[in-house]
């Protein structure tokens, strides 16, 4: 291994000394090597080489991406928590479908101007996908409520119901006035809730 | 045995223990000589020799490390290579006034805390005490008013802003000006701008367009750039973006400030354009697409020589939006304001929207603009922070609080800005202000810079102490391993 010349260290001293001299000339010389030590850990490699301090200290390991986790599964009797536009597997009686929740998206985005507003008109979409079974889901399937615990109105967007089979696709949306801060949409299926999304409002 | 010395040699000796100690403090980083009251004692931070500060946007510490969101990447493995900052507080309500805290250690003004409806100079600009500034109407200071990359001009360390889509419409931004959306004279430009799905850069996120410091001076904007670089065009060399930079230490600069387009730092629920998700279709925003980014960027920052041999990466947000439910007492319910409507269930407490003694500045008395219920205190509440650094134990949390101008301080004696500013000693603004804390041992808890390998989020937990010359015992609940052969 290489060593850097300013790694390199050095006592100081006289080299010899009487008994009585050493506790103090230990002090000394343990602070000189802490000088030089410091210098190696801080200062030692060339400024365009970091060489030296991944020899001697090590690189930092690095993160990568978590794999993707799995799709998680819901039923009505086990519910799943998801934030906004996460997937869930639902596993119903009569069908087996992969369902998003989307959005809200703002019908009109502040821009800037005058002080943003403290609540917007949002479309939250539904995403089904049956892979099993046929399946009927409807805008009142659908509830919405802000952090406070207080309901948020939804109101269809387009047709209120839409019946899905294996290998096709629908989507169906909802719109609600959504003020700042945390909400979620729950959603039921034969009266049972299936999964909830959370999600937050931004309005500046 | 006798333990008597003579006079010569004890003489000596105290003179070598002296000349010893008097080198160990010659031969530490030249930074962290904390003093005026603000600092930890005799404490010095690590040298960090490179700083790549990431800004997001307007999460609550609660909506961002809890698991309320789908972003496992921030919440979860981050501070497992690092330290989270529980209590790091954003200084105002909404975006830019933080920016222009972080920055200029300015408190924030009527105008910019309403992230500045028409992009106009300040005025009367006239110099107020603390290193502050009167500012009645305008968001853009004058040229008097410095900033941390001014500091780092005059003490000629590299600096590089680089912001995410910034010039992909040249007719919203001037690129090869600092970003700025048109000129701020006379009435200036009215709504400086949203993201649209081409270009989703805002100059409200980005802290250069706010200083004329900055944008009247062409060797300082040509520091600005989009992330992935500019090219040449008539009058402007072309510049190189952030992977350009990385490749070596000497093209590093020593800070770069990194600031996401609108979708990319979590801003945007839905995105006007790309949220990096690789889905055309796919146009989720919040902590998901921050996640997205920030899955891109960290590791090719860490991977980079410059941050390898000396760097650290600080995730930041602005400020801070509801939830605010972590500390129980963060609804207050306070039913006292004289103006009913704030009489809200959101109203949040002092408590849990500022920290540091953080006073309002000369041209508001509600920095937290009284949003989301808060009542008339300062602050921007409790975001939370990730920093990343071999200086730093994976998985550490600390519970200090710090706010903006505290990483301003920090920043400004990290690099050894020891002259000037508001209270001579290279402090700006805020910064300067007595007893202000900068990070401190308990964010810089590796100073010997050994890597370790990755722990779980509270492997060390550092409480929050009282004063800052306290001695704070950390609790370890997990000891860290180094890495392989070290």
């Amino acid at each position: 291994m290489r060593v850097h010349p300013r790694c390199t260290v050095r006592w100081v001293g006289s080299g010899r000394s009487r008994p009585s001299a050493r506790p103090l000339a230990a002090l000394a010389g343990v602070a000189l090597l802490t000088v030089a030590l410091s210098a190696c850990t801080h200062s030692a490699a060339p400024d365009d080489d970091p060489s030296v301090v991944l020899r001697s200290l090590g690189a930092v390991p690095i993160p990568t991406a978590p794999s993707a986790p799995a799709t998680p599964i819901a039923s009505e009797q086990k519910l799943a928590l998801l934030a906004i536009g996460e997937p869930v597997q639902a596993q119903l009686p009569d069908a087996d479908a992969l369902v998003t929740a989307l959005g809200p998206e703002e019908l009109t985005p502040y821009t800037g101007g005058a002080k943003p507003p403290q609540s917007t008109v949002g479309i939250i979409t539904i995403t089904i996908k049956p892979s099993r079974g046929t399946l009927t889901i409807k805008a009142s399937d659908f509830t919405s409520k802000d952090e406070t615990g207080a309901l948020i109105a939804l109101i269809p967007v387009g047709a209120a119901s839409h019946t899905v089979t294996a290998g096709s696709a629908t989507r169906l949306q909802v719109k609600g006035t959504f003020h700042s801060g945390a909400a979620e949409v729950t959603w039921r299926h034969g009266g049972k809730v299936v999964a909830v999304w959370d999600f937050n409002i931004e309005l500046d | 045995m006798n333990h008597t010395l003579t006079r010569r040699r004890r003489r000596l000796l105290t003179l070598a223990v002296a000349a010893a100690v008097t080198l160990v403090a010659a031969a530490g980083p030249a930074s962290a000589r904390t003093g005026g009251g603000g600092g930890h004692g005799k404490y010095r931070a690590p040298k960090i020799g490179h700083v790549w500060t990431i800004i997001l946007e307007n999460k609550s510490y609660e909506a961002t490390f809890t698991g309320l969101n789908q972003n496992d990447y921030l919440w979860k493995t981050l501070p497992s290579y690092g330290e989270l900052l529980t209590q790091y507080y954003g200084t105002g309500h909404y975006s830019l006034d933080n920016y222009v805290s972080l920055v200029a250690g300015q408190a924030p003004t009527p105008d910019n805390q309403n992230d500045c409806p028409q992009y106009k100079d300040v005025k009367p600009g006239f110099p107020a005490p603390d290193g502050q500034t009167y500012a009645s109407t305008g968001c853009v200071y004058p040229s008097s008013v410095k900033t941390i990359f001014n500091q780092l001009d005059q003490i000629g360390k590299s600096w590089k802003i680089y912001a995410q889509d910034m010039g992909n419409t040249p007719t919203r931004e001037n690129a090869y000006q600092c970003g700025i959306p048109g000129n701020p004279a006379g009435n200036g430009v009215v709504d400086p701008g949203g993201a649209t799905p081409a270009d989703q850069y805002v100059p409200k996120h980005n802290p250069a367009p706010w200083f004329h410091s900055l944008i009247d001076s062409p060797r300082d904007c040509a520091n600005v750039v989009p992330l992935n670089g500019l090219s040449a065009a008539k009058g402007h060399p072309a510049e190189s973006g952030l992977a350009q930079d990385l490749k070596s230490i000497k093209t590093t600069p020593a800070f770069s400030w990194i600031s996401p387009n609108n979708c990319s730092d979590a801003h945007d629920a839905t995105c006007a354009g790309d949220n990096l998700s690789g889905d055309p279709n796919n146009h989720q925003g919040g902590l998901y697409a921050a996640d997205n980014f920030l899955k891109q960027i960290v590791p090719e920052i860490m991977a980079s020589p410059a941050f390898q041999k000396d760097g650290e990466i600080q995730i930041l947000f602005d400020e801070a939006f509801p939830p605010y439910k972590m500390y129980n007492n963060s609804i207050a319910d306070y039913a006292g304001n004289s103006d009913p409507t704030l009489n809200t269930p959101t109203d949040t407490a002092q408590s849990v929207v500022a920290c540091c003694n953080e006073l309002p500045g000369p041209n508001t008395s509600q920095p937290g603009f009284q949003a989301f219920g808060q009542d008339t205190t300062p602050g921007g509440g409790i975001t939370g922070a990730v920093f990343i650094s071999r200086f730093i134990k994976p998985g550490s949390v600390t519970d200090q609080p710090y706010n903006h101008y505290s990483w301003l301080r920090s920043m400004e004696d990290l690099y050894g800005i020891s002259k000037g500013g508001t209270d001579g000693q290279g402090h700006l603004g805020y910064a300067a202000a007595d007893g202000l804390r900068p990070f401190g041992p308990d964010v810089y808890n590796n100073p010997a810079g050994r890597a370790y390998k990755p722990s779980p989020t509270g492997s060390t937990i550092y409480p929050a102490s009282a004063t800052i010359g306290q001695t704070v015992n950390p609790k370890v609940v997990h000891a860290n391993i180094p890495v392989n052969g070290h």
